[in-house]
């Protein structure tokens, strides 16, 4: 596996957009509708971008709501996500996969919004009342939005790398050598991530799981 | 993995299964041996389930469609569908920011006192004259006041008008009472025979103006903020 040069703790501010490596991802889909509506979007063709837009938002949404920690930080996130995709889109090779660079530019906007929120840690109020909602149990619901708090907070404590890994490979069910290629990273490196993400992890949750 | 058995790092990965065969399998054994390890094995497989189950928050679909529309309406080029066009903002400088703002109005409005101040305060011979008729008609009069107030005899005759009415007289008479007394700026000079005169014949006017049988005109006093400005000069070298 090829890394680029894309380093996952640069800001994505810094990261050049030229940074689409085809070399990164051997998958093609020269063949897929997935190239054509690329190769739409290219032209011009917005409901193109739309069908794109709607290939990735569910996933990258939801990456950076594990990243973050918050909706609404999550939301602003993914859109600045895919405006960023909106302005490369011609430098975007269309036989090429476009999730590395989705995945890659989503950690790192994550990472950024993180920096500019500090360290301080706002726990979205939707996740704290939603279990009492639907659990019969009120003893069981609270324990389980205590642990879904905990888990939320102790993910976004961790360094960005190390979540990154984590939520790739624990929460999204990658395999090692798929969110490898999706950081642009090694496998090796991926895994001693993972490994460092949830013993430190298991050190912020000591006794609450 | 022989050297250290209890490696947490090995743990770590023999429950996410990404260890080969047989390290996986001398792991295996050692934890069959090593409680502690069990332990840590055992909370680490249980963290991993608790993420799997982690589902999306509520609202996460309105926010996703909330996303989808922003980008789209922030891509069109119609311009009915456009977001209007934002020009960048303007850079805020250091010298105007949130935290001196303040005290640049405050500043602002200090100068504001000053001048208002140095202005109601300015010098008796820059005012504009008294205008009276008694002593328009007295031309006599009108010499003697001139002289004792350092008042131009053109500013004077220039100002004084015949539309003038008594309820001139009282407003303009206790000013120029006041004006007489303080004198700030004016150089220290010994009262002359002259404003003696002139300030009896002010008097008397004040007194004439006032119809008989009522209360003298009352006398205001012009209160102006005593606003005192400490110069301290710079000296070079100290002060010895």
């Amino acid at each position: 596996m090829e890394t680029s040069g894309i380093e996952l703790g640069a800001p994505a501010s810094a990261v050049d957009e030229d940074a689409i490596n085809p070399r990164l991802n051997p998958q093609t889909n020269s063949q897929t509708p997935l190239g054509s509506v690329v190769r739409a979007a290219q032209a011009g063709d917005l409901e193109a971008f739309e069908v794109l837009m709607r290939a990735f938002e569910r996933p990258m949404l939801r990456l950076a709501y594990r990243m973050l920690g918050n909706l609404g930080e999550a939301q602003d996130a993914t859109q600045e996500l895919f405006l960023r995709l909106h302005r490369t889109l011609q430098r975007l090779d269309a036989d090429r996969d476009p999730s590395p660079w989705l995945y890659r530019m989503m950690a790192n906007l994550c990472c950024d919004a993180q920096k500019r929120r500090g360290r301080a840690f706002m726990l979205p109020l939707e996740s704290i009342d939603e279990p009492c909602a639907h659990a019969q149990d009120p003893a069981e619901a609270l324990h389980d939005a205590h642990r879904k708090q905990a888990l939320i907070q102790a993910l976004a404590e961790l360094p960005h790398r190390e979540r990154a890994a984590v939520v790739l490979r624990d929460m999204e069910g990658h395999s090692a050598a798929e969110a490898a290629r999706l950081l642009g990273s090694s496998e090796g490196t991926v895994r001693s991530q993972a490994c460092r993400g949830r013993l430190r992890l298991r050190n912020l949750l000591k006794g609450l799981l | 993995m022989n050297q250290r058995p209890c490696h947490s790092m090995d743990i770590a990965a023999f429950v996410a299964d990404e260890l080969m065969p047989d390290e996986a399998r001398r792991v295996q054994q050692h934890l069959e041996q090593c409680e502690s390890c069990r332990s840590l094995a055992s909370e680490l497989a249980l963290q991993r389930g608790a993420l799997r189950e982690l589902e999306d928050p509520p609202g996460f679909e309105q926010a996703l469609q909330a996303m989808r529309e922003g980008a789209l309406r922030r891509l069109d080029p119609t311009p009915s569908a456009a977001e209007p066009d934002i020009k960048p903002r303007r850079l805020r400088t250091f010298a105007w920011s949130s935290v001196h703002r303040p005290l640049w109005l405050a500043a602002a409005a200090m100068g504001l006192i000053l001048g208002w101040s140095a202005w109601t305060r300015r010098p008796m011979r820059n005012r504009a004259p008294l205008a009276t008729p008694h002593l328009a008609q007295n031309p006599a009069q009108n010499d003697v006041l001139n002289r004792g107030l350092d008042i131009p005899q053109t500013s004077a005759s220039q100002t004084l008008s015949p539309q003038s009415t008594t309820s001139t007289v009282q407003k303009s008479a206790p000013t120029m009472a006041v004006a007489t007394k303080a004198g700030p700026s004016r150089r220290p000079r010994q009262p002359s025979r002259a404003v003696e005169d002139t300030q009896q014949q002010l008097e008397a006017l004040v007194a004439s103006a006032d119809p008989p049988g009522s209360d003298p005109a009352p006398v205001f006093i012009q209160q102006t903020p005593q606003v005192v400005i400490y110069w301290v000069k710079p000296v070079r070298g100290g002060v010895s």
